[in-house]
């Protein structure tokens, strides 16, 4: 946390001033990162949108009690991952159902695993296919950079709990990812490529 | 291990997971939903102003109905003498204020003057402050009164004087 954390602190003063061209600007500048973050969360474009829309609100309505404390993208974050949560706690039978469909406690094979080849678009689509609680701790934890600690709180879940959902997360994917292509990448893309 | 490659591999790709973009729609919601919230604000401050012209309008009425219209005052008002006295001190307070606008134009002239007239003119003030107390606290109201009007005849007088004696 350096000096760089505070390089939007016009732009974010001027939207305070309630500029529309500032809101413009900050939105241009977040909204894609935080889009993903929403689509991750959500699993479906129409709710991340949703999500986005509602956030970038909440955001601008509440962006007074922003004191740069830490930066505008992780309280913005923040934001985005709790109105995801809310909505999905609205939904809460889903989210446990779901938990249920999979049995992703079998051990590891580890035999063939010079194999596999991971892609961006791979780990996305099995990502994807992941259940709820498994998808949200696996991209909080790499993807938006919270520790287990940080998710438990977010989540509402134990430290404990966390860990072994990533552990299985993880694992759910890998046999996703061996499942669906016989070890040849779902996506060919040698930019991404180990 | 599989699943610590993947985390590797995540961690080193971490900016391919973004692809998605927002569509338009989006940013026009949020857009329209903000100008809402600022009109909202607007009103907002036009209440706060609204109140705080109210809270001021309120209280000078009060203050004026409390010190201008309290029984004492009236009772001013309504006593022709009193009244007289008020018309005196508002002549003379002009006269005198008008008089001494003349003679401040010769202190450059006569710079002894200015401390001369200013500090007879600020005694006499003191002792009419005084003669206000009194009249205040009632004391025998007639003698008070005429003591009042001389007092500002003396200062018109004084200004008169210096007035008549520089000529400048």
């Amino acid at each position: 946390m350096g000096g760089t954390e505070h390089i939007h602190q016009r732009l974010i003063e001027a939207c305070k001033r309630g500029k529309d061209k500032a809101r413009f600007e900050l939105y241009q500048l977040y909204s894609r990162a935080m889009f993903n973050v929403c689509y991750r969360m959500m699993n479906n474009r129409e709710e991340a949108e949703d999500m986005l829309q509602e956030a970038f609100i909440q955001a601008f309505t509440k962006l007074d009690t922003f004191r740069y404390e830490s930066s505008f993208g992780a309280w913005l974050k923040r934001i985005v991952i709790n109105t995801c949560i809310n909505a999905k706690n609205k939904r809460k039978v889903e989210l446990t159902y779901s938990e249920e469909i999979f049995n992703y406690d079998q051990p590891e094979t580890g035999e063939d695993e010079e194999e596999l080849q991971f892609t961006v678009a791979g780990v996305t689509r099995a990502m994807e296919l992941l259940p709820e609680r498994g998808r949200m701790v696996f991209s909080l934890y790499l993807l938006e950079g919270y520790d287990h600690g940080e998710i438990a709180q977010i989540m509402n879940i134990t430290e404990s709990t966390s860990k072994s959902q990533f552990m299985r997360a993880k694992r759910h994917i890998v046999k996703i990812l061996k499942e669906n292509t016989g070890g040849i990448p779902l996506t060919k893309n040698k930019d991404y490529g180990n | 291990m599989e699943t610590d490659r993947l985390e590797e591999f995540v961690r080193n790709n971490r900016r391919g997971f973004d692809q998605l973009e927002p569509s338009q729609k989006v940013w026009e919601n949020i857009s329209a939903a903000s100008k809402k919230t600022k009109t909202r604000r607007l009103n907002v401050y036009l209440l706060r102003v609204a109140a705080v012209f109210i809270v001021v309008l309120v209280t000078s009425v009060m203050l004026y109905k409390s010190t201008i219209l309290s029984p004492g005052y009236s009772e001013i008002i309504d006593d022709p003498e009193m009244r007289e006295l008020m018309e005196a001190e508002t002549f003379y307070a002009q006269q005198v204020s008008g008089k001494l606008k003349e003679i401040r134009k010769c202190y450059s002239t006569f710079p002894e003057l200015k401390v001369e007239i200013e500090s007879d003119l600020t005694e006499l003030e003191f002792m009419y402050n005084e003669l206000k107390n009194d009249l205040r606290e009632n004391i025998s109201n007639k003698a008070v009164i005429e003591a009042m009007i001389d007092n500002n005849r003396k200062r018109l007088k004084l200004v008169d004087e210096v007035l008549d004696q520089i000529n400048c």
